[in-house]
């Protein structure tokens, strides 16, 4: 006997209970899958960072100087040379400016275009997994730094096209910020939910490394690092290494009265998203599934009310499968599958709408690092959105759903004295 | 009888949870609303950031003195706009930039002392630093309607702009107390920049994001020094009939060659409203989540109640049959079905009442300034729970009951 | 003796009030009897054949079907003796509105071990030919009229061939020309495949043309 068939038939008898359960669970669905995209967009992999899992992030860092302040800033490149270099079970370290600043660029007879710029050396490649359209990556070795109209610089599809019209122009030149510079490549655009990778203009940077750093000028600057583990079991051996050496550089600043508070830094992605400045550790938050277990609670208790209304009609139909030598168990477990088709049916147009949703009005929910100079809607990728986990999880939500909402009444159903069901009587 | 009784406590239970539920969800719409609904404390429709480039800036010896020469020439042209109602550059007074400055107002006669507190006990004000004209810009009046333009004359004569909720703290993070700013005009103090100001007038406080704690945060504004002319910003505001539209076109497209002076050139114009979006992008969103989130909720609630005050009123069709059968009018029926429901959502109130006290004095509700949790707070939250649940329940009891007495008596007892 | 009901009691307990629906029962069913049950309304009728059924426990009393004692069995071994033994047919006919006749009628073939999918079709198919339905198989139980529907139950109770059909009042709700093709059915199976049928009727021509007629009052058998 087909229960799908039969699933329909039973809805079809009360449509307005049934429809009611559809859509709640349609909408239950969507919330929290938009919710679930919405936190794993902030460390599911996605390119160009598509290491994230095996990423360590060092965002900045804490000190109190001379006079007892506490001053928060980013780092020097020579601080996080000294921190990062040289550890084994790190396949690449890149150094890139921490913040992206706004600037123009054009060429002869077209409007500027304003546009994001961050500077970076030559393991930002490595470390990042762009697509080149056209060109190649720069290396810091070949760039002239006395003719810096020869000086290569990234730039985006979507750059390109404006300029050009084209993104296959490597080695044209274009203007950033009135000065002359060679397009030494051309990248897929990256999305601005890309905290570390994105950028629309990208150019190498001059640094010569002087030696330990020394005080507190030495240890600041403007630049974050980024550390590609080999393997994301070297993660604990790398942290303790560079915990060693803050310690290091905090017993050469002692006699200055400096000190440093690394918070437990570098981070994983994932601990980096929750912080909130330079001057808090990151967030572990114990109580994250609180809001998905309210999110299912709640509509799973309606659910399961109006389950029991649609069993409450289907008493008599429940006394004669008893009476015929159906157990209990089997008649807990009819009941449950017929409600789980409901479920599958809602949670799919749950997801689907979820999907929709999220990919044309992404920026409602999510926003990019809120560079105010230049503020860029977020797009998402396909690779969080249509992914296995994303999958999974919609599924284990939909399971959950129909325990909670189906389980207590279905198991009801089942004990109810089959004399009394059969009777119609209700005690 | 018990299970009637059994029924009612189940009821009764639901009723509870519903409203304690309900109650944190109107609160945090209605904080919502009162949050978006703020006064700022300044007007920043039509007024836009002028953004401008130096090219070479960066290797200048002395970037401020270029920057004050080609950026003035770049005010004065744009202040002779037939379009432009005023013009001010500002260091850290771009409303809605997330950057600042906090410093206190230093005693010349101790420069260890704030305001005349001592420098430890904190008295800690944002600063922005403008020239003439800021006021005019946003609009800002003083406190004892002072015109913009009186404020930007403080400003011009060099003098300081403070807010009226100056606070200070006995040590950190303890208790505060008002400072009467009021008796600071007319005194002179150093700036954390070192520069001595008089103070010339007190506007109202202002709000930098539409989540910000009401008036916490106190500004002074003073004039904008030489030293930070390479950071400043640009800001302009248009005449009431003035056209955004030509005028953005005038600045972005070919006319913005009228503006390029020197090495100094336009690269866009920008709303402020704009640059507020984007700065209270992440915060928006959050709370946009959470606003979806309790709005379900909210619907799931709503239908919870609808359903189980329904399915009961239909279980007693029978009864409503013998009723009417026994000579009841619609009216008595109706009556009686809905002042029954109604007694046990009041019975369930009372309870609820007070966990509803207990939630917004462990401050678990949504932070606007904490000290905030009042009980015109708690019974507006209270009252709009109470209208809410009094429809779910009258709409789940009259309707089936309605339905109930529309059908023959003879039908409904066939049955049982 | 197939059935065998001893000292059977049945009180029903409120807090208030206590109800004797059956006092001192005894009853020997014989293999191959076609028994009525015969009684006022409220005499414990029913309540009898809800016991004989297995579906309710009585007080204090055993109750014996085919040589097995039930009362000391669980409620999944009671389960698979119904399935077993025992086929039901009710006054109301109690057709499962959303599944068709066929599936109707395959039902206790779902909860018995061992029987494929097309084992159970075949079977229903052949009941359904018995009873005079198999050109309806498709209908579902809305588009049937009364008779036809309570020939559908008698195929589902008859489909697992067990011994002992139960029917309360099978003609309660038809008229005087389908009732009598149900009875013919019934007497049919009682005749040609042996099976042991009790039945509970208030017709008393009806009560007559079976083998024995039992008759309550206020719960006591009636000599």
């Amino acid at each position: 006997m087909n229960i799908i068939k039969h699933t329909f038939r039973e809805l079809g008898r009360q449509p307005i209970v049934g429809t009611v359960s559809v859509i709640g669970t349609a909408f239950t669905i969507f919330l929290i899958m938009t919710m679930v995209v919405i936190d794993r967009v902030k460390f599911a992999d996605f390119a160009p960072e598509s290491n994230r899992s095996r990423m360590l992030v060092a965002t900045g860092v804490n000190i109190y100087d001379e006079e007892g302040r506490n001053r928060s800033t980013l780092y020097s490149p020579g601080f996080l040379e000294e921190l990062y270099s040289g550890i084994d079970g790190i396949e690449a370290f890149t150094i890139f400016s921490g913040t992206p600043t706004s600037t123009d660029v054009s060429v002869p007879g077209k409007a500027p275009m304003n546009v994001n710029k961050i500077w970076t050396d030559d393991d930002y490649w490595r470390v990042f997994d762009f697509e080149f359209l056209s060109g190649k990556p720069y290396r810091i070795k070949e760039v002239t730094w006395d003719d810096l109209e020869s000086c290569p610089v990234i730039i985006t599809e979507s750059v390109a096209r404006h300029l050009f019209g084209s993104t296959d122009v490597a080695g044209r030149t274009i203007l950033v910020g009135r000065a002359p510079r060679r397009v030494g490549g051309v990248v897929r655009d990256v999305s601005p939910l890309a905290s570390y990778a994105y950028a629309q203009l990208w150019a190498p940077f001059r640094y010569e490394r002087k030696g330990p750093v020394m005080g507190y000028d030495d240890a600041f600057g403007q630049n974050k690092g980024v550390a590609l583990a080999r393997d994301k079991s070297d993660i604990p051996a790398i942290r303790r290494e560079v915990e060693k050496r803050y310690e290091a550089v905090n017993r050469r600043f002692k006699p200055m009265n400096l000190e440093l508070l690394p918070h437990g830094q570098p981070y994983t992605v994932k601990q980096a998203s929750t912080i909130r400045g330079t001057n808090s550790d990151p967030y572990d938050d114990a109580l994250w599934w609180v809001p998905y277990v309210v999110l299912l609670l709640v509509p799973a208790i309606n659910l399961s009310s109006m389950t029991n209304s649609l069993l409450r009609r289907r008493r008599t139909e429940i006394g004669v499968r008893r009476a015929f030598g159906a157990t209990r168990a089997s008649v807990t477990l009819g009941i449950f599958n017929e409600n789980l088709v409901v479920t599958i049916i809602g949670a799919a147009i749950g997801l689907l709408v979820s999907w929709l949703f999220i990919w044309l009005w992404v920026g409602y929910f999510v926003s990019s690092n809120s560079w105010e100079r230049l503020y860029v809607e977020p797009s998402i990728s396909p690779q969080v959105l249509f992914s296995w986990a994303t999958f999974g999880i919609a599924a284990g939500c939909s399971l959950v759903l129909n325990f909670l909402s189906a389980g207590l009444p279905s198991w009801l159903a089942a004990r109810r004295d089959p004399v009394d069901a059969l009777s119609g009587h209700e005690k | 009888m018990s299970t009637e009784w059994r029924a009612n406590m189940w009821l009764l239970v639901e009723l509870l949870v519903v409203s304690v539920v309900l109650w944190y969800i109107n609160d945090f719409m209605y904080i919502r609303t009162v949050q978006a609904s703020q006064d700022y404390g300044f007007d920043y429709e039509r007024v836009y950031r002028v953004n401008y480039r130096i090219a070479g800036i960066d290797d200048e010896a002395d970037p401020d003195s270029v920057c004050n020469h080609l950026v003035g020439e770049l005010e004065r042209r744009l202040a002779g706009r037939p379009d432009i109602e005023a013009v001010s550059r500002t260091a850290y007074a771009t409303p809605f930039e997330t950057s600042g400055y906090n410093a206190g107002l230093f005693n010349p006669e101790d420069t260890t002392a704030c305001l005349g507190f001592s420098y430890s006990t904190g008295v800690s004000m944002r600063y922005g630093f403008v020239t003439p004209g800021y006021f005019s810009v946003l609009r800002i009046s003083g406190i004892n309607g002072e015109s913009p333009a009186r404020l930007d004359s403080v400003i011009a004569a060099g003098g300081a702009v403070l807010s009226d909720n100056v606070v200070y703290h006995e040590a950190p993070g303890m208790k505060s107390g008002k400072v009467d700013v009021h008796s600071l005009i007319g005194k002179r103090y150093y700036t954390g920049e070192g520069a001595l100001v008089t103070v010339g007038a007190v506007m109202k406080s202002q709000l930098r994001t539409m989540y910000e704690s009401v008036r916490k945060s106190s500004q002074v504004y003073v004039p904008l020094g030489r030293d930070m002319m390479s950071s400043a910003d640009l800001l302009v505001r248009l005449k009431d009939n003035a056209s955004e539209a030509d005028f953005i076109e005038a600045l972005n497209g070919k006319g913005s060659g009228d503006y390029s002076i020197g090495r100094l050139y336009l690269c866009g114009v920008q709303p402020l409203s704009a640059i507020k979006s984007a700065s209270a992008a992440e915060v928006d969103r959050t709370m946009r989540l959470s606003v979806l989130a309790m709005s379900f909720l909210m619907v799931n609630v709503f239908l919870g109640l609808l359903g189980a005050f329904w399915f009961r009123t239909q279980r007693r069709s029978g009864e409503i049959a013998i009723r009417m059968v026994g000579g009841a009018t619609s009216r008595d029926i109706i009556c009686r079905v809905i002042s029954e429901a109604w007694i046990l959502l009041l019975v369930a109130t009372i309870p609820a009442l007070g966990i509803d006290w207990l939630i917004g004095k462990a401050d678990l509700l949504i932070s606007w300034e904490r000290s905030h949790f009042s009980l015109g707070r708690f019974w507006i939250a209270a009252v709009i729970t109470f209208v809410e649940m009094t429809v779910m329940v009258v709409l789940g009891t009259f309707i089936p009951a309605y339905r109930a007495m529309k059908t023959k008596p003879s039908v409904v007892l066939q049955a049982e | 003796m197939l059935i065998q009901l001893k000292e059977i009691n049945k009180v029903y307990r409120t807090r208030e009030i206590e109800t004797v629906a059956l006092e001192n029962v005894n009853i020997g069913i014989e293999k191959g009897e076609f028994v009525s049950i015969m009684g006022p309304s409220g005499c414990g009728k029913s309540t009898l054949l809800n016991i004989i059924g297995l579906l309710d426990k009585p007080t204090s009393g055993t109750v014996e079907l085919d040589g097995a004692i039930t009362g000391s069995l669980s409620d999944n071994e009671l389960a698979a003796m119904r399935n077993r033994k025992l086929g039901f047919v009710f006054q109301s006919f109690h057709l499962i509105p959303t599944l068709n006749v066929i599936d109707n009628v395959e039902l206790p073939l779902l909860y018995r071990k061992g029987v494929s999918g097309s084992e159970r079709r075949r079977l229903a198919r052949e009941v359904l030919e018995k009873v005079g339905l198999s050109h309806r198989m498709r209908h579902m139980p809305g588009q049937l009229s009364g008779g036809q529907s309570q020939r559908v139950a008698i195929a589902r109770a008859i489909v697992g061939s067990p011994e002992i059909i139960l029917a309360d009042e099978p003609t309660g709700n038809l008229d005087s020309k389908m009732g009598a093709e149900v009875m013919e059915i019934l007497h049919g199976l009682n005749r040609t495949d042996g099976k042991t049928i009790v039945m509970v009727t208030h017709n008393e021509e009806q009560a007559r043309q079976t083998d024995r007629i039992i008759r309550f009052f206020d719960g006591r058998q009636v000599l």
